[in-house]
C-alpha cells in the first residue's frame, strides 16, 4: 500500500514539474500594413485613392478622414476651403479661386521639362519646384516672394539636390523684387473661355556668379550668346577650381551638387544655366477660376560639369551631359493655395513667415513638392 | 558622441546602502516548526524571528537545519504586431521632430532589434562592429530553479520570559543578484524582453534575520527582529581610450562590504487559552545602488550624473493573524488559523528608483490585502499543517509605457515534521512543499497612451522631406501591442530541528 502510495505520488511530482515549466511565447507579427489596401493602417496618414492623399500621406491643402480606428476603410480626401477658396457643399467639392483671373496669393509651383542622356538616349523627365507670393495689378502680376524648393528628376537615373544644395540655393536667383533683375512678371487676364496667362522668360544659374547670366532678361538673349560657363577639363581626377564658379552647397567643391542614384550611382557637381518662359497657347485658355492649371512653356539649359565623387568605376558614365529636347511637353502648374497667410490652407504648407528662417522655408518646400508630386509620365 | 579616436576618462561610483532579503522569506513563509504560510501566528520556531518575534518566548528551544528549494516558471506571451516598427531610415539619424529637436538617439529601427546591423560602411550597414540583434523576449528572465540552505535557533535566555532567535535563508549559488531592467520601451535597447517584477533577482539575496521576544505578561509578549543586510560600496574608475573598442579599457576597482539591519515589532497574545493573536509590522526595505558616472574627454570637458537603482524593495507592512485551538482530545489537537497582511505597495519603486506612477496616476501601484487560512494538527509529536494563500498583484493592468509583469497568486503549501530519536538524540525531520499558481493575466495596450517614438510629421533635417511611415504609433515597447502571462512558483523544502 505505501508503495502505490509512493508511486501515486511520485508520478504526480512528475506531473506538476511538467506542467510547471513553462516558457515564453511571442506571437507571430500580422502582416505589414499595405499601402493602398483602402484600409488606414499604422504608419499611414491616408490610404485612398485621390490626389490628397499620396504615398498614403495626406497632401498640405487637404483633409482626408480618419475612421474611428485603425485597421477600418479609409475615407476620402477632399480640399480645404475658405480664404479664396470656394467649393459646393459641406465637403468643399470642386473648389475654385473665388476671383477668376487674378493671381494674387500663395502658389505652389512645379515646372515640368526633358532632357535626353547621351549614354542611353533615354528621357529624363525634371521637376523643379518653386514657392511664389504673387501680387496681381490689372492683368499683370509679379512676383513678391519666391524660394526655390528643389529639382528632381527620373529617367535612367534619378537626380536630386543634395541636402545641401537644397539649402544653398533656396534662397538664390530668386525672382522677387530682391533680385537684381527685378521682379519676375507675367499676365493673367480673362478672355473666351477662361484665362489667357503669361510668365516671363528667367535665366537661373546654379553654381557660378550671376554676370554669367544676361543683364537684361527682357532681352531674350539665347544662352549660346551668353559668356561660357566655368569649365575644367577633369571633372573625375581633377582638383581645379575655375573663376566664377561658386559653391553654394558648401562641399569643398565647386559647383552644385546633385545625387544620383540608379544604374549608376555618385555625386555630380555642376553649373548650370537655364531659362524658362510660360505661356498659355492662344486658343486653349487656363479655365478661369482653377485652383490649379498647367500651361506650356519653353526653356533651354546648358551644364558644366564640375567635379564626380562617390561614383567608382562609373564616373565616366556620370560624365557626360543631358541635352534638352522638346519631344515631350515643357509645362508650369500652379497650384493655389490662399491669398492670407496663417489661413488654413496656407498654414497646411508655408511654415511661419516666408524668407525669414531657413529651417521654417525648408519645411514649406517639402511641403510644396508634396502638394504637386513629381510626374514622371 | 564619443568617437573612435576620442579618448575619455570615466570614473564610475557605485554606492550601495541596505541589502536586505525578505522577499524570498515572505514567498516560502516558515520553513520548519509547522509555521507555514501563517508565521505570524502559527509555528512558533525558528522563522519566528522574521515573521513574529514575539512568539519566540513560546517556541521550544531548537536548531534549525533546512534544504530548501524555489523554481518560478513564469511565461510570459508577447502578442504579435501589426506595423508599429520604427522605419529603418530612423538609423541614418539626421530626422527631426514636429518641434524641431532631432530625433533622440535611443530610437533605433526596429529591424536593427529584430535582425541586427551588420558591420560595415555601405548602405545597410552600421559602424563596426555593428548592432547585434535582440529579438523581442529572447532573453526572458524566468524558468529558474534555485536551492536554498535554511539555518535557525531560538534559545531562551530566561525561562519562559525572554529568548532569541535567528532565521535564515541562504542561496547556494548566484548570492544577491541584482538584475536591472527598464519597464518601458527604453528595454528595448538591452534585453528588449519583459521580466516578471517580483520574482528573478529578488530570490537571490542573503536573508539573515535576529529577534527576540520577551513575556511582559503571562498572556502577552512583544518582540523585536532586525533583518541582517550587506552594504555595498563598489566605486570603479574607468580609462576608455578608443570607445569602439573596449579592449583597451583601463579599469580599477574598488569594493567594500559593510552590516545594517532593519527593525520589524511584534506582539504575541493570548486572550483566552485556546486562542492566539500575533501581529507584526515590518519597516521598508530595500537595496540600493546610487551609480555616479562621471566623464572626462581629452578635450577637458567633464560630465556625470548619477543614477540611483533600487532592489529587492519591499513595502511597509502590517501582518496579522489568528489561531483557534478547535480540538483538544487526548494526543490529537486540530487548530485553525487565518491571517491577513495589508502591504504598502503604491510606495513601490522599481529597480531604476522609478515609482510606476510616473506612467500615468492610473499606472500607479496599490496596496494590497492578502490573506491565509489554514489548519494545524498535532498528533502527539507529529505535526503538519495546510495552508491556502491568496495574493493579490499590485500592479494594475498594463495598458500604457510601463511593463510591469505580475499576477495575482493562489497557492497552498502543506507540510509537517515528527519529533523521533535517532542514536538517543531527539531530532524532528520534517518536509513541506509549496505550490502558487499565477494567475493568467493579459494586458492589453492603448495606443493612446503610449510614446510614439517617430512623432507623425517628423522629417529629414536635411531637406524637411517627410519620413515615410511616421504616421500612426511606431514604438519599440516590447509589450506592445500586449502580453499575457501565468505560471507557478513552487517549492519544497526538507528540514531538521534539533531540540535543545
Amino acid at each position: 500500500m505505501s508503495t502505490r502510495l509512493a508511486l501515486l505520488a511520485m508520478a504526480a511530482g512528475l506531473a506538476l514539474a511538467q506542467a510547471a515549466c513553462t516558457h515564453d511565447v511571442v506571437y507571430p507579427d500580422l502582416p505589414e500594413p499595405v499601402c493602398g489596401n483602402g484600409v488606414l493602417e499604422s504608419g499611414e496618414q491616408c490610404d485612398v485613392s485621390s490626389a490628397g492623399c499620396v504615398g498614403c500621406s495626406t497632401v498640405p491643402t487637404w483633409t482626408c478622414q480618419t475612421p474611428s480606428a485603425r485597421g477600418e476603410p479609409a475615407g476620402s480626401c477632399q480640399q480645404i476651403c475658405g480664404d479664396g477658396v470656394t467649393g459646393d457643399g459641406a465637403t468643399c467639392a470642386n473648389p475654385r479661386r473665388d476671383t477668376a483671373c487674378d493671381m494674387t496669393g500663395y502658389w505652389a509651383v512645379r515646372t515640368t521639362d526633358h532632357t535626353r542622356d547621351n549614354v542611353v538616349g533615354d528621357l529624363q523627365t525634371s521637376s523643379n519646384w518653386n514657392f511664389y507670393r504673387l501680387s496681381q495689378t490689372g492683368t499683370d502680376f509679379q512676383v513678391v516672394q519666391s524660394l526655390d524648393c528643389g529639382v528632381h528628376v527620373t529617367g535612367s537615373v534619378t537626380v536630386d539636390y543634395t541636402p545641401g544644395s537644397l539649402q544653398g540655393m533656396i534662397y538664390l536667383n530668386r525672382e522677387d523684387a530682391e533680385s537684381i533683375h527685378g521682379a519676375r512678371h507675367g499676365t493673367s487676364a480673362a478672355t473666351t473661355g477662361g484665362c489667357a496667362v503669361t510668365f516671363d522668360r528667367w535665366y537661373s544659374i546654379r553654381g557660378a556668379e550671376e554676370s554669367y547670366l544676361p543683364q537684361d532678361f527682357g532681352s531674350l538673349v539665347p544662352l549660346t550668346q551668353l559668356p561660357a560657363l566655368p569649365a575644367v577639363a577633369d571633372p573625375v581626377n581633377g582638383d581645379a577650381v575655375p573663376a566664377g564658379a561658386t559653391d553654394p552647397d558648401g562641399d569643398g567643391l565647386p559647383g552644385v551638387a546633385f545625387e544620383i542614384t540608379g544604374i549608376v550611382q555618385g555625386v555630380r557637381d555642376s553649373v548650370q544655366r537655364l531659362w524658362k518662359e510660360y505661356a498659355s497657347a492662344p486658343g486653349a485658355p487656363m479655365a478661369s477660376a482653377a485652383i490649379t492649371f498647367t500651361a506650356p512653356g519653353t526653356y533651354d539649359l546648358q551644364e558644366s560639369i564640375m567635379r564626380l565623387t562617390q561614383c567608382g568605376d562609373a564616373c565616366s558614365l556620370l560624365n557626360t551631359l543631358a541635352n534638352p529636347t522638346d519631344s515631350a511637353p515643357v509645362t508650369v502648374t500652379f497650384w493655389f493655395l490662399c491669398k492670407t497667410l496663417g489661413s488654413p490652407r496656407v498654414s497646411a504648407v508655408v511654415a511661419g513667415q516666408p524668407l525669414q528662417n531657413l529651417q521654417d522655408d525648408l519645411t514649406t518646400c517639402a511641403n510644396v513638392r508634396r502638394v504637386l508630386p513629381h510626374d514622371p509620365s | 558622441m564619443i568617437r573612435r579616436s576620442g579618448a575619455l576618462g570615466l570614473a564610475v561610483l557605485l554606492a550601495a546602502v541596505r541589502a536586505e532579503a525578505s522577499p524570498l522569506i515572505e514567498l516560502t513563509g516558515s520553513v520548519g516548526d509547522n509555521g507555514g504560510a501563517q508565521g505570524v501566528v502559527a509555528g512558533p520556531g525558528s522563522a519566528s524571528a522574521y515573521f513574529n518575534p514575539a512568539a519566540l518566548p513560546f517556541a521550544d528551544d531548537e536548531v534549525l537545519f533546512g534544504f530548501a528549494v524555489v523554481s518560478e516558471q513564469i511565461g510570459i506571451t508577447l502578442d504579435g504586431r501589426r506595423g508599429g516598427d520604427v522605419p529603418l531610415t530612423v538609423g541614418g539619424r539626421g530626422i527631426l521632430q514636429p518641434n524641431g529637436q532631432p530625433l533622440p538617439n535611443d530610437v533605433v529601427p526596429s529591424q536593427w532589434l529584430q535582425y541586427g546591423c551588420p558591420a560595415g560602411t555601405t548602405a545597410g550597414t552600421c559602424p563596426s562592429p555593428g548592432f547585434a540583434a535582440r529579438p523581442r523576449q529572447s532573453q526572458g528572465s524566468s524558468g529558474v530553479t534555485r536551492e536554498y540552505v535554511t539555518l535557525g535557533f531560538v534559545k531562551h535566555v530566561i525561562k519562559d520570559k525572554l529568548a532569541v532567535g535567528a532565521y535564515a535563508m541562504l542561496p547556494v549559488s548566484n548570492f544577491t543578484t541584482a538584475q536591472s531592467f527598464y519597464s518601458d520601451q527604453r528595454e528595448a535597447l538591452f534585453s528588449d524582453s519583459l521580466h516578471p517584477e517580483l520574482y528573478g533577482d529578488r530570490l537571490t539575496s542573503i536573508s539573515v534575520v535576529v529577534g527576540a521576544g520577551a513575556r511582559i505578561l503571562p498572556n502577552l509578549s512583544l518582540g523585536i527582529g532586525l533583518s541582517l543586510g550587506l552594504t555595498n560600496t563598489a566605486q570603479s574608475a574607468t580609462y576608455v581610450s578608443d570607445s569602439t573598442n573596449y579592449n583597451t579599457l583601463l579599469l580599477n576597482n574598488s569594493v567594500a562590504t559593510q552590516a545594517n539591519v532593519t527593525p520589524s515589532a511584534a506582539f504575541y497574545y493570548l486572550p483566552l487559552p485556546w486562542l492566539h493573536v500575533g501581529g507584526t509590522v515590518h519597516t521598508p526595505e530595500a537595496f540600493r545602488i546610487n551609480t555616479s558616472v562621471t566623464a572626462t574627454l581629452p578635450s577637458g570637458t567633464e560630465s556625470g550624473t548619477s543614477m540611483p537603482e533600487i532592489f529587492d524593495w519591499m513595502p511597509w507592512s502590517f501582518q496579522a493573524g489568528v489561531l483557534a485551538d478547535v480540538v483538544h482530545h487526548g494526543l490529537y489537537s486540530m487548530s485553525i488559523v487565518g491571517s491577513l497582511n495589508y502591504a504598502l505597495w503604491s510606495a513601490y519603486q522599481d529597480r531604476h528608483g522609478q515609482s510606476p506612477s510616473v506612467y500615468g496616476s492610473e499606472l500607479g501601484w496599490s496596496n494590497t490585502l492578502s490573506g491565509a487560512l489554514g489548519v494545524r494538527h498535532v498528533y502527539g509529536p507529529a505535526r503538519g499543517f495546510i495552508d491556502l494563500t491568496y495574493a493579490p498583484s499590485p500592479a494594475p493592468e498594463q495598458i500604457g509605457n510601463s511593463n510591469y509583469v505580475d499576477n495575482d497568486r493562489i497557492g497552498i503549501s502543506a507540510g509537517g515534521d515528527v519529533e523521533i530519536r535517532l542514536w538517543s538524540v531527539r531530532v524532528r525531520p520534517g518536509l513541506q512543499l509549496m505550490v502558487d499558481r499565477l494567475i493568467y493575466r493579459h494586458n492589453t495596450k492603448d495606443d493612446s497612451l503610449i510614446t510614439d517614438e517617430l512623432p507623425d510629421g517628423s522629417v529629414y533635417a536635411g531637406t524637411h522631406d517627410p519620413v515615410p511611415g511616421s504616421a500612426g504609433l511606431q514604438t519599440n515597447n516590447p509589450g506592445w501591442p500586449g502580453f499575457a502571462s501565468a505560471g507557478w512558483v513552487w517549492g519544497g523544502a526538507f528540514t531538521l530541528a534539533v531540540p535543545l
